[in-house]
């Protein structure tokens, strides 16, 4: 039987959905100051109505909302999924007033593409945004990576109960430290030290380049904020190809390689313990799938013997694998290129590098280097347990933070997730090629949004099918969740109607 | 970290160490820069894997 919800469940749903949209509304005061610091009047009054609407929604619900029931699980997922949607209905308003969007659909696709860290964009004249909205976007990725949930309780909670079980909705499930409000201020406390040290980089980096300081610095951050959150998105149109620049390539793949780790590996890390960074499963199967990837991605360039030189080969090959891998999708090359020069069997290494994805707790999307460790660990397992006799007990030890036992539940887990995201690659694959998109072409582009990476070879453009840009929409916001937020959502609004 | 800190507080006395945002048992400002460190020495690897891959790779299908 389906308990139907009531209205005390939806109370607690609606309070903390407004404590996180209240927290949106915030962070586009960044964005307003800075659209006010360059004069930019039409963007300031943009943000001005987004903040206004954010805060009177959230403290709207708030106010209606009022209670002091104990979250519970079911309510703490439908909480992520619930104020995930919201936030990006109501983040897309300065999007569309700005001038660039040709619809209000395409302006909640740039949002949810920056919060989930995806980086795919249907704006209209990139080249020409004012800051205060480059600001927004890079924002919304930096902010998108770190998890709004995480951002809310480290800003806006203060020892709530029920923090752990909005903690989990958003894909971040592990405690950096005993109490869930410390550990996600840990998290911050990694991304802001990354971000001054990785800006001052880009920085000095941006202005040998010729760039002024404030247009270097402006850029240093927004590129930082980009590479970090494993996002994607640049203030030009050409992404890193506009730089051109070894320089900044050097630089920036660290940021987000260093990005697409565990923050429980930053932590553990950080706080002494050295060798976690190579006993980890994680940097085991990441270092194992990265490599695999540039294998193919490799054979299918020398095939076609694309590059004349190692250089040329290593400096594009390995920075399109690796921001595939990391789901970050910042590129070096054109979209078009992956498919007039690149051919399928390098396409097919970047759809694997991207559909692997990042690190678990991290900002990166993907299926995770932690369940293909698991996996793979079971699968070990499971031969072992074939060419045993039948009396022998079968132990595998997988490493991530602690050593611990191999079960059957792990496994299973891992493969439900696995088989999630299958699901969606598929959907948007099927979605890609019913309106005449070539295979690979529709794979490709429906596994960057599934995945979040961001890398496109064309399909993703503002003249879309507009059940396309659905498809991807919730490809992106399925995909950033790790299904089981939505999974809860869907079964609240069955339970409303089929439930007693 | 948790230490006995005489030097700190007095005999006896038993201290949480708190560094930025009120992190309990974080380890300190050195050990971060070591963890940075580690961290990027990583990527160095990993750059030095994608290029001895390019180095093979180009020489096995020329």
């Amino acid at each position: 039987m389906i308990v139907r919800p009531r209205w005390a469940d939806f109370k607690v749903i609606g309070l903390y959905t407004g404590k996180v949209i209240v927290g949106v509304g915030l962070l586009m005061v960044i964005p307003l100051a800075t659209s006010l610091l360059f004069r930019e009047w039409n963007p300031a009054i943009d943000f001005f109505l987004g903040i206004g609407a954010c805060l009177a929604f959230g403290f709207g619900l708030e106010i209606l909302c009022q209670t002091s029931r104990d979250m519970a699980w079911g309510h703490g997922l439908v909480v992520v999924s619930f104020s995930w949607f919201m936030a990006t209905i109501l983040g897309a308003i300065p999007h569309y007033l700005s001038g660039h969007f040709s619809s209000y659909l395409d302006a909640m696709f740039d949002v949810m593409s920056g919060y989930t860290t995806t980086g795919l964009y249907l704006l209209q004249d990139l080249d020409h945004v004012s800051h205060g909205f480059n600001m927004w976007r890079h924002v919304l990725t930096f902010a998108g990576g770190q998890g709004i949930i995480v951002i809310a309780l480290t800003f806006l909670f203060q020892g709530t109960a029920g923090a752990y079980k909005i903690y989990v909705g958003e894909g971040k499930d592990e405690r950096l430290l005993p109490n869930v409000i410390q550990t996600t201020r840990a998290i911050w406390l990694v991304s802001l030290a990354y971000l001054m040290v990785g800006s001052s980089f880009l920085w000095i980096a941006g202005m040998s380049l010729g760039q002024g300081p404030v247009r270097g610095f402006l850029h240093a951050v927004w590129i930082f904020m980009s590479s970090w959150s494993t996002g994607g998105f640049a203030p030009q149109s050409y992404n890193s190809i506009y730089y051109h620049s070894l320089l900044y390539e050097v630089i920036t793949v660290p940021i987000f390689v260093i990005g697409s780790f565990n923050f429980a590996l930053h932590w553990a890390v950080w706080t002494g313990e050295k060798r976690e960074i190579y006993r980890n499963i994680e940097t085991i199967s990441f270092f194992t799938t990265v490599a695999i990837a540039m294998l193919l991605a490799m054979a299918g360039l020398m095939k076609l013997n694309v590059y004349p030189d190692i250089i040329a080969l290593f400096r594009k090959m390995f920075y399109q694998v690796v921001s595939a891998h990391t789901t970050t999708g910042l590129g070096t090359i054109y979209s078009r290129t992956f498919v007039r020069q690149w051919g399928t069997l390098a396409m097919l290494g970047i759809i694997l590098a991207m559909a692997i994805g990042a690190s678990a707790c991290s900002t990166g999307g993907g299926f995770k280097g932690i369940r293909m460790g698991i996996i793979f660990k079971g699968l070990i397992q499971d031969v072992r347990r074939l060419i045993s006799p039948e009396s022998a007990r079968i132990v595998e030890k997988w490493h991530h933070i602690s050593t611990r036992l191999l079960d059957d539940a792990t496994v299973r887990m891992a493969m439900l997730i696995v088989l999630s995201y299958a699901g969606i690659y598929a959907l948007g694959t099927v979605a890609g090629v019913y309106y005449g998109y070539d295979l690979v072409e529709a794979m490709f582009d429906a596994v960057s949004a599934g995945s979040n990476s961001g890398l496109s070879c064309g399909v993703v453009s503002p003249t879309m099918p507009t059940l396309m840009k659905v498809v991807y929409l919730f490809e992106m916001w399925a995909g950033r969740l790790e299904f089981m937020s939505l999974f809860a959502l869907a079964g609240y609004l069955v339970a409303l109607f089929r439930g007693r | 970290m948790v230490a006995a800190a005489p030097r700190c507080g007095g005999e006896g006395v038993v201290y949480k160490r708190q560094v930025g945002f009120g992190l309990q048992n974080s380890g300190g400002f050195y050990r971060y820069l070591i963890g940075m460190a580690l961290e990027v020495s990583a990527t160095v690897v990993l750059m030095g894997v994608g290029l001895l891959i390019s180095i093979f790779g180009f020489y096995l299908w020329k």
